[in-house]
Parts: C-alpha cells; sequence; structure tokens
C-alpha cells in the first residue's frame, strides 16, 4: 500500500512506527448496537457523546467483521470477538446468534471453540446482565444465558457491589436501580456453573462501601472481581482518603482470605504489586510504546464495521483505521502508533509531577481513550489517574513482599500472571 | 527530584510496610525510587493540557 508521507522527517516517524504494528490481530470488540436498557451515571458512551447509533450492526458489517477476525487473526489459534456496545445482547436475535451460526456454517467456530485443535474464533460479551435470563426466539436453550454458555462466551459482568451502591449509578432511563434484574443474570450463570468475572466501576459517591461489598460478594463464592475506577469523574481529597482506607481494608484481609481457600482475585491488587513484581525481576521501567489502544493486539468495530484503536474509541469515532469491509488504512493506522511512541505519558498536572511519582516504573499511560476524551490526547493522562495510581502503589507494593515473608508463592504466581 | 522528596515517598511507603508487619519481623524493602527513564519527559511539549471534557455524576 502508498502511504503519503510528507517531510523526511514525517517519513522517518512512520518507519519507526511500522515497527509496532504486528502481522495479527488476536481480538475484536465489536459494538452489536448502539442500543442500551440503561442509563448509568458514569457512562463513558453515553455522558461524553449523547448522539450514539441507534441501531445494530446490519447483516453485510457482521458477517465482514467475522470474515475480517479470521483474515486478520493469521495464524493466531484462538482469536477471540468479544462483543460490546450499548448493551450488545439487546442485539442478541439481530447480531450476536446470527453471527456465531454464520461463523459455524463457515468452519471458524464450533460449540467449544477452546477445545478445537485446529483454529476457532472463540466469543465472549460486556454486558449489564439483565438480559441473560431473557428467552428469545428460534432457541432451543430456555434462554440467552444457556445459549451461550453451550457455546463457551465468556462474560464480562458490569455490576457495582450489592444493591445499595449498584443503584447509586447504575439506573434505568426513568431513574430506577437495575439491580435486582441485573443480579437475576448472574445468578442465572451460576446455576449454569458459567465462569465470570465481575467489572465493578468504583466512583466517589460509593467508594466508601467497596470492603464491605466485596465481603458480600466472597461470602457468596465469587472471587473473581475487577473493581476499577472511573477516571472521567472528579476524585476531591476526601473520596482519594477513602479509596486509600478501602484498599488497606482488602491488603489486610487478602491474604487471609487466600489462607482460608477463598482464591480472591482484584484488578487493583494486581496493579498495585506490579511495581515490586517489577523490580525485583529487575525491570526499571514497563514498555508504554506497545500496549492496548493502539490496535496492536485488538480493535474496536462500530456498527458501521469501522475499525478503531479499541472499543472505547468507537463512542467518539476519534480514531478510524478502515473499515471490516475495505480493510485497514494503513496511513491512519501508522500515524497513531508514529504519534502516540514521540514522547511518554504525561500527567495533567505535568511532567514535574512524572518525575516524582513513585508508580512512574509501572505507568504506561491508563487508558488511552479517556485520555483523549478528556484532553484530545492520548498523552496526557487525567489527575485522579494519577492519584488513584500512586495509592495503590503506596498501599500494595508492601503486600507483596508481606506475601512473600509469608511464604505464599501461589498467591504470587497468580497475581504474576493476571493480565487485564 | 530532591533527596528530601525522595526520602518523603520512601518513608511513606515504609510506613505502608509497619502498617501491615505491625512488629512481627524484619522485612527487606526492596523498592527503587530510581529515576530511571526520566529523560523520556524530555520530549513532552511544554503546553498545558487543557480539559475539554468530564462527567458530572449529579
Amino acid at each position: 500500500m502508498e502511504l503519503f508521507v510528507g517531510s523526511p522527517e514525517e517519513a522517518k516517524e512512520l518507519a519507526e512506527a511500522k515497527k509496532w504494528i504486528p502481522r495479527q490481530i488476536t481480538h475484536a470488540t465489536p459494538w452489536a448496537t448502539g442500543r442500551c436498557c440503561l442509563r448509568c451515571k458514569y457512562c463513558f458512551v453515553y455522558r461524553l457523546y449523547s448522539q450514539q447509533p441507534s441501531s445494530d450492526m446490519p447483516e453485510d458489517v457482521w458477517k465482514a467483521l467475522v470474515e475480517f477476525m479470521w483474515r486478520e487473526s493469521g495464524n493466531t489459534k484462538k482469536p477471540n470477538i468479544w462483543w460490546f456496545g450499548g448493551e450488545p445482547l439487546m442485539a442478541f436475535s439481530t447480531v450476536i446468534k446470527p453471527a456465531w451460526e454464520y461463523a459455524y456454517s463457515k468452519g471458524y467456530t464450533d460449540f467449544d471453540p477452546h477445545k478445537k485443535r485446529e483454529k476457532a474464533i472463540t466469543w465472549g460479551v460486556t454486558t449489564n446482565a439483565i438480559p441473560l435470563t431473557w428467552s428469545a426466539e428460534d432457541i432451543e436453550e430456555s434462554d440467552i444465558a444457556e445459549w451461550m454458555v453451550r457455546r463457551k462466551f465468556g462474560f464480562l459482568l458490569s455490576i457495582d457491589g450489592t444493591k445499595r451502591t449498584h443503584d447509586m449509578n447504575r439506573v434505568y432511563p426513568d431513574g430506577r436501580g437495575s439491580f435486582d434484574d441485573a443480579w437475576k443474570g448472574v445468578e442465572r450463570l451460576m446455576e449454569l456453573k458459567a465462569g465470570f468475572q465481575i467489572r465493578w466501576s468504583i466512583a466517589p459517591n460509593q467508594v466508601k462501601y467497596l470492603f464491605e461489598d466485596l465481603e458480600w460478594y466472597i461470602d457468596r463464592g465469587i472471587y473473581n472481581i475487577a473493581p476499577d475506577p472511573v477516571y472521567e469523574v472528579e476524585w476531591d481529597e476526601e473520596a482519594l482518603s477513602e479509596f486509600r482506607n478501602q484498599m488497606r481494608l482488602i491488603r489486610e484481609n487478602i491474604l487471609d482470605w487466600w489462607k482460608e481457600g477463598k482464591r480472591v482475585i482484584l484488578k487493583p491488587v494486581r496493579d498495585g504489586m506490579e511495581l515490586a513484581m517489577m523490580v525485583e525481576r529487575g525491570i526499571q521501567r514497563r514498555n508504554w510504546r506497545s500496549r492496548c489502544g493502539l490496535a496492536q493486539g485488538g480493535v474496536g468495530i462500530d456498527v458501521n464495521g469501522d475499525i478503531y484503536a479499541c472499543h472505547r474509541f468507537c463512542s467518539s469515532r476519534a480514531v478510524k483505521l478502515g473499515n471490516v469491509k475495505t480493510g485497514w488504512d494503513m496511513n491512519a493506522r501508522l500515524r497513531w502508533i508514529a504519534n502516540w511512541i514521540k514522547y511518554p505519558p504525561y500527567s495533567e498536572e505535568g511532567v514535574e509531577r512524572c518525575r516524582k511519582c513513585i508508580a512512574r516504573g509501572v505507568c504506561f499511560g491508563g487508558c488511552l481513550a479517556v485520555n483523549y476524551d478528556l484532553f484530545g490526547d492520548p498523552h496526557v493522562m487525567p489527575k485522579a489517574y494519577c492519584d488513584l495510581q500512586e495509592i495503590l502503589i503506596e498501599v500494595f507494593s508492601p503486600l507483596y513482599f508481606e506475601a512473600k515473608r509469608r511464604g505464599m508463592q501461589d498467591f504470587i504466581k497468580t497475581y504474576l500472571g493476571i493480565t487485564y | 527530584m530532591s533527596i528530601e522528596e525522595r526520602l518523603s515517598r520512601l518513608e511513606r511507603m515504609v510506613e505502608e510496610l509497619y502498617n501491615i508487619v505491625k512488629g512481627q519481623g524484619q522485612v527487606k524493602v526492596n523498592v527503587s525510587l530510581s529515576p530511571a527513564g526520566c529523560d523520556e519527559y524530555e520530549a513532552v511539549p511544554q503546553t498545558k493540557p487543557q480539559k475539554r471534557n468530564r462527567i458530572d455524576l449529579r
């Protein structure tokens, strides 16, 4: 493909960027629909970009998506399509089910793609869990959950703790809380013995309930939880102080939970122990040039089939890198990476903060889409991100050494192996 | 970063460590606050970033 290059300097930058483009991608996160049954108060889709498509992905696009993924994943043995939106399961009958059936008819997937010896597409969904218990036409299973579990879909469930906490922000358009309906979906997956992860958004208005709610989940045998702060909102000193308190409570208990056989996996703990792990391995600085948000491993795809640097860019439609029907826009792809690798990510408060930051060694820029949404530049991290990361490093670095002191190799090995 | 600032950071981390071990014996702290990688920031633009968007939870 011919590239449109300006100055010799730009040609050099693009040549450097080319080194960071892989031969294949491993996963795609397409929007099945722009529709959603909820109006969550912190939603980065609707609260930042209210004009979203009310349509589902059309047939010609989901067919092209499946073909694109099969082709562009090269010799990846288990490429993955992970549905997103809007609420993707609102398009179960129009997109998700027929796309799977199309891939199955072409021999690209199977009922248990993970066990298939040959290459096979695997599947997953990020959902608010509400539609999981809905029935659907033309399926022999009793509900959507059973159809998906039978085909070994992965599940990432957007649920924020208990009813009291969840209903503060995750609401229907009329303001009603959605916990009761969402929890039916969780119970249904537990009944079907399906694996899932809880994707729990921590916001300043409910952070004080975090530890108490975590105990509620652990009592129910749910251990795989990814609480992650909402960075698009303001975190004042009081909220940051409460966040630190909650993290300390987790630190005081997590090793005991493991001793009791409750193998609790929490994203903040992993993030907070990372610096200590790196230092032990002699790594001074995490590589920030290769990461998510650059279409180096995965891409986001909107309902029109446009390709973006990740699924979070589908709402702003800011970094379009091609279309599943026509293929990559190599110029756009190279320029996006060339722009990123020019200099490292830095704090909204300026590089002086970065120079002093205790999280600098592990910092790779947070979420590029959050940065872009808030500042129009993927390099600029909001102050909230920097404040919260420093707290995680402060609180959980000592935990790593304490786990070692107690000889808890299983705990350390498990956390070392986690990627998000 | 000055020696004082680095010591202050280290002090906070040691305090965290003390909070969890509470006199259970010696624990070796091996967390570096090395300035390695700081010269990368020379290439960052001097202009102050302007926030153009944020979410209000109300």
